[in-house]
């Protein structure tokens, strides 16, 4: 049967003529932002973590006390142990908390969440987190493609939106930064930015180096460092007095190696051997399996890492992302990304007490440089597909269960449609390999083996995914290192090499 | 076919998104809503034998589907048991609410669709011969229409599966084999009596087939139409069946429906003023009237293209007019009006929207206020997106339709948010809705009305 068969063709010209306007391109755009805000109004009701109640407690303190008992309160045992620029947010959050429903800045209510509450909180995590990464891109010049992989990326949406926090806002800062401190002219502001945030997050301190670095290569550096002081003494001003106690606070020394649940990095992986190697010698079983955090020293039979020597190691893995960025000539802004995301990913393969949501960090700058390099396809891939489903035990309720899956095959589907190129016969096998392990973790496992095991499935996701990452950080660690011997090379022979980054289109 | 992957699983995404939401009823004891009564289904069939199914204790949610729902539900209960047993205990699970149970329920409307709705929208695109994106937006009217996610996924209900058996019907008379058509559409009557809505228009063309094609065509279907039926009637006792699938005593019109009936009812009240019998008769006799052109046209231009106006003209004259019609039932003229996406892209974005506020007091009541924003948005943005760069180089009536739309339903929105309680009149807001949607469609069925008259000469 045909309805219509009339205008076909002259649509068909009219959609190509419409890709070429740079309007169209900001329509699309928006469009990308409305779809992921409602997108993510859709899992309002869905499970909350503590951290739900951590940021109301947040909200409560920064509204109902004096700035200088924000970091001495202990009325509840979520302390605010984010830097100060995040309490601010918090007490500029509170004044529309107020006309929503006041009954969340009291303190002693613990925990609270009424329905004005909880759409309160999850829909500031949507408009400051999609607005934020909105903003990023647009500063970045980025296609509507970027925008979509950034905004609708399932990690991101697991963690922010579901799980609850605001990494989406945070990253969204530091992206707006980096966009702006290779630029000759707007680096001033890119460093204020990045003080700015700095100070939401303290994990984003990875990135130091690498900003660092192009700054002293590009930047105006007088201006950059004055600016970059500026808001941070301004930021911490108020608190000048109490520093040791903020510092305390925002780095909590102490912890172990391994968080409660491993985070899948290099240590996951040792600390499953040493579980094996111990089983096989028949000694005592080793101290991470009873998930607990405080181990300095988890291994039995393995070499124990000291939090110095963990540092150590992922300074020197960082260290071919800033040679990368030294010495190797092209667009800035798109090595600075790169830089960035192969420093945050060192930090969470090797770093010390690393929580599986600091991998975001590492994938969301990729969203900007994988839809348009090749290289960095199979990299960004296997950490978008690893993370994903290392946040999976985040979720543990049966009614997340559906989404968590769909989000993740919707967004395996996005990326097969649209990157596919390199995709090697063991990186299929690596994916396909997911889902009888996740299949086993979350419905077998509880069937098979009741008691005593409880962290077998957990563990066994981690080792699974820290597999892939750190496959993922052997390969970024090669093409870096293969772009700066290119480039070596290049200024040797007087240009004779070839130019290493491949632009698509 | 790979391009079809990424919009099948978004489709999914918006199912199981809308699925966190509240159910209808939910810990609502001891009254509950349709998610109980769809589970003690489950849990009567599973546990009685097939002669009881219709009997056993019906004042509590007794079985008021015809039989194909209630195989239906004998065989999800299996599904069902598999995920937690004491969910379809009988009568120990009465108001059974558990998450590891409430999430298998869930997951199994979805189940359903992609086994029934989805393969069948399939079909229904696979005998167009459209562009690809023209596809998607049939793919998005029949699969993922915001009022079909609500009342299914969020409200808690099976209709997927016989608006799926509707598709497949109208699959297979699109492509000529009208037997198979009269099997599929007997199966989805038999799952929803609600499909009635569309018997009118389909034995009319079926009829005005059988001018060239004879008696022996007509034969044929009759006699399918009546062997399915006595296949799926056979263990059952039919008049117990009637009983409960056609229940007159309750009246014109229960809840407030966008309707004809219940928007006169505050100036006219009809059910003062005749009894049942007489409203029975009145409705039918409106009714009968409102859709006979429609038949009539379709049965003097027995076309394809004529049927689907038909079948969208006769199914909403029913949904106006008829006796004892539901909210969700608004569902039926949505499929069909989904169909005639490509022809009428106009008046199916804009029936989209008015189908989820014919029943935003329903859905606000259950909690689902904000799935249906996110639901309605996404619509938005998708005809936006997907009809109007299209509709370049035309007049712009179709944005400023569309947009006037949206604001008008922004602004009931705001009367209703800022508007003052009036103790007197509790339903105001409620009357405002269906009254303000059933004025959008009467308008949508004049327009089809003119386009059929229009449509038919030319083709």
């Amino acid at each position: 049967m045909q309805f219509v068969a009339a205008d076909d063709m002259a649509e068909r010209e009219d959609e190509q003529d419409g890709e070429k306007e740079p309007s169209n391109m900001f329509n699309l755009k928006i469009v990308v932002l409305l779809f992921s805000v409602s997108l993510k109004m859709l899992f309002f009701p869905a499970y909350r973590s503590t951290d739900f109640e951590v940021h109301r407690n947040w909200l409560a303190i920064t509204s109902s006390l004096p700035l200088e008992q924000w970091y001495t309160d202990e009325t509840s045992v979520w302390t605010l142990d984010y830097p100060p620029m995040f309490a601010y947010f918090e007490f500029g959050l509170g004044f529309i908390a107020k006309w929503v429903d006041d009954e969340m800045l009291i303190l002693d209510n613990i925990p609270y969440a009424s329905l004005e509450t909880i759409v309160f909180q999850r829909l500031t995590v949507i408009l400051f987190g999609d607005l934020a990464i909105f903003a990023a891109v647009q500063a970045h010049h980025a296609s509507a493609y970027d925008l979509a992989l950034l905004l609708l990326h399932p990690a991101l949406l697991i963690v922010d939106n579901i799980h609850f926090q605001y990494n989406g806002f945070a990253i969204g800062a530091l992206l707006l930064a980096l966009a702006w401190l290779p630029d000759r002219r707007l680096a001033p502001l890119g460093a204020a930015f990045f003080a700015i945030a700095l100070n939401l997050k303290q994990t984003l301190l990875f990135a130091v180096p690498a900003v660092t670095l192009v700054v002293l290569i590009s930047a105006p550096i007088l201006q950059a460092v004055v600016s970059f002081s500026g808001v941070f003494l301004g930021i911490w001003l108020p608190f000048i007095k109490q520093t040791d106690v903020l510092i305390k606070r925002l780095f909590p020394f102490g912890r172990g190696l391994l968080h409660s649940y491993w985070a899948p990095n290099v240590w996951a992986l040792i600390a499953s051997l040493d579980i094996f190697a111990s089983a096989l010698i028949g000694g005592e079983p080793s101290p991470s399996t009873r998930g607990l955090i405080g181990f300095a020293e988890p291994f039995v039979i393995m070499p124990n890492p000291s939090p110095l020597g963990s540092l150590c190691m992922t300074i020197l893995a960082m260290l071919p992302a800033l040679f990368y960025l030294a010495l190797n000539k092209g667009d800035r802004r798109t090595k600075l990304l790169i830089a960035v995301s192969h420093s945050f990913l060192s930090a969470f393969v090797f770093g010390w007490h690393v929580h599986e949501k600091a991998l975001l960090l590492a994938i969301l700058p990729l969203c900007f440089v994988a839809g348009h390099h090749d290289r960095w396809c199979s990299v960004f891939r296997v950490l978008c597909m690893s993370g994903t489903l290392s946040m999976f035990p985040l979720l543990y309720e049966p009614a997340e269960l559906l989404p968590k899956y769909m989000l993740f095959l919707g967004f395996a589907a996005f990326l097969a449609t649209t990157m596919n190129r390199n995709w090697t016969l063991i990186e299929s096998v690596y994916y396909t390999g997911m889902i009888p392990i996740e299949i086993y973790s979350t419905f077998v496992h509880t069937k098979v083996l009741p008691v005593g095991y409880e962290f077998v499935p957990q563990a066994l996701i981690s080792c699974y995914c820290a597999v892939g990452i750190v496959f993922a950080y052997c390969r970024s660690t090669s093409i870096l290192l293969s772009s700066i011997s290119a480039s070596k090379s290049q200024s040797d022979d007087g240009g004779q090499g070839q130019p290493k980054e491949l632009k698509r289109d | 076919m790979m391009d079809w992957v990424l919009p099948l699983i978004c489709s999914l995404i918006l199912r199981s998104g809308v699925g966190l939401y509240p159910y209808s009823g939910e810990r609502d004891v001891p009254t509950y809503g349709d998610f109980e009564a769809q589970r003690h289904w489950m849990e009567v069939t599973r546990g009685k034998p097939i002669s009881e199914w219709y009997t056993y204790d019906v004042d509590y949610w007794g079985i008021d589907y015809p039989p194909l729902s209630a195989f239906h539900a004998f065989v999800t209960s299996f599904l069902i048991e598999a995920v937690d047993p004491a969910a379809v205990a009988l009568f120990e699970s009465r108001g059974y609410e558990e998450e590891g149970s409430r999430a298998a329920m869930r997951a199994s409307v979805i189940l359903w669709d992609m086994m029934v709705l989805i393969p069948a929208v399939f079909w229904f695109l696979s005998k167009r011969s459209i562009s690809d994106s023209k596809k998607l937006r049939t793919f998005y009217y029949l699969a993922c229409a915001p009022a079909l996610l609500l009342v299914d996924h969020g409200h808690f209900q099976y209709n997927g599966v016989s608006l799926g058996l509707f598709v497949a019907a109208l699959s297979s008379v699109i492509s000529g084999r009208d037997v198979l058509g009269s099997i599929f559409f007997t199966l989805s009557m038999n799952f929803k009596h609600m499909t009635l809505y569309f018997l009118p228009a389909l034995a009319c063309y079926c009829l005005g087939r059988s001018r060239t094609r004879g008696l022996r065509y007509l034969a044929h279907l009759t006699l399918t139409i009546l062997g399915t039926t006595f296949l799926i009637w056979a263990f059952f006792d039919v008049k117990v069946v009637l009983s409960r699938i056609f229940p007159v005593n309750r009246g014109l019109f229960e809840d407030k429906v966008a309707n004809v009936w219940c928007s006169i009812n505050p100036a006219i009240k009809l059910r003062n003023i005749f009894g049942k019998s007489t409203l029975l008769k009145l409705s039918g006799a409106c009714t009968l009237v409102a859709i006979l052109p429609s038949c009539f046209m379709v049965w003097k231009y027995p076309r394809p293209e004529v049927l689907v106006r038909a079948l969208s003209i006769c199914s909403l004259a029913c949904y106006l007019l008829a006796y004892q019609v539901h909210e969700k039932q608004i569902l039926i003229p949505q499929v069909a009006i989904g169909m005639l996406s490509e022809e009428e892209p106009l008046l199916a974005a804009i029936f989209s929207i008015f189908a989820c506020t014919s029943m935003f007091p329903l859905l606000k009541r259950e909690g689902q206020a904000i799935s249906y924003l996110a639901l309605l948005i996404i619509h938005a943005v998708f005809v936006y997106t997907t009809t109007i760069p299209k509709q370049k180089g035309r007049s712009p009536g179709f944005a400023i339709a569309l947009s006037g739309t949206l604001i008008f339903i922004a602004l009931l929105h705001l009367v209703e948010v800022l508007g003052p309680t009036v103790p007197t009149l509790p339903d105001l807001y409620t009357v405002m809705w269906t009254t303000a949607s059933c004025a959008a469609f009467c308008t949508i069925l004049l327009v089809l009305y003119l386009r059929l008259f229009q449509a038919v000469p030319r083709s």
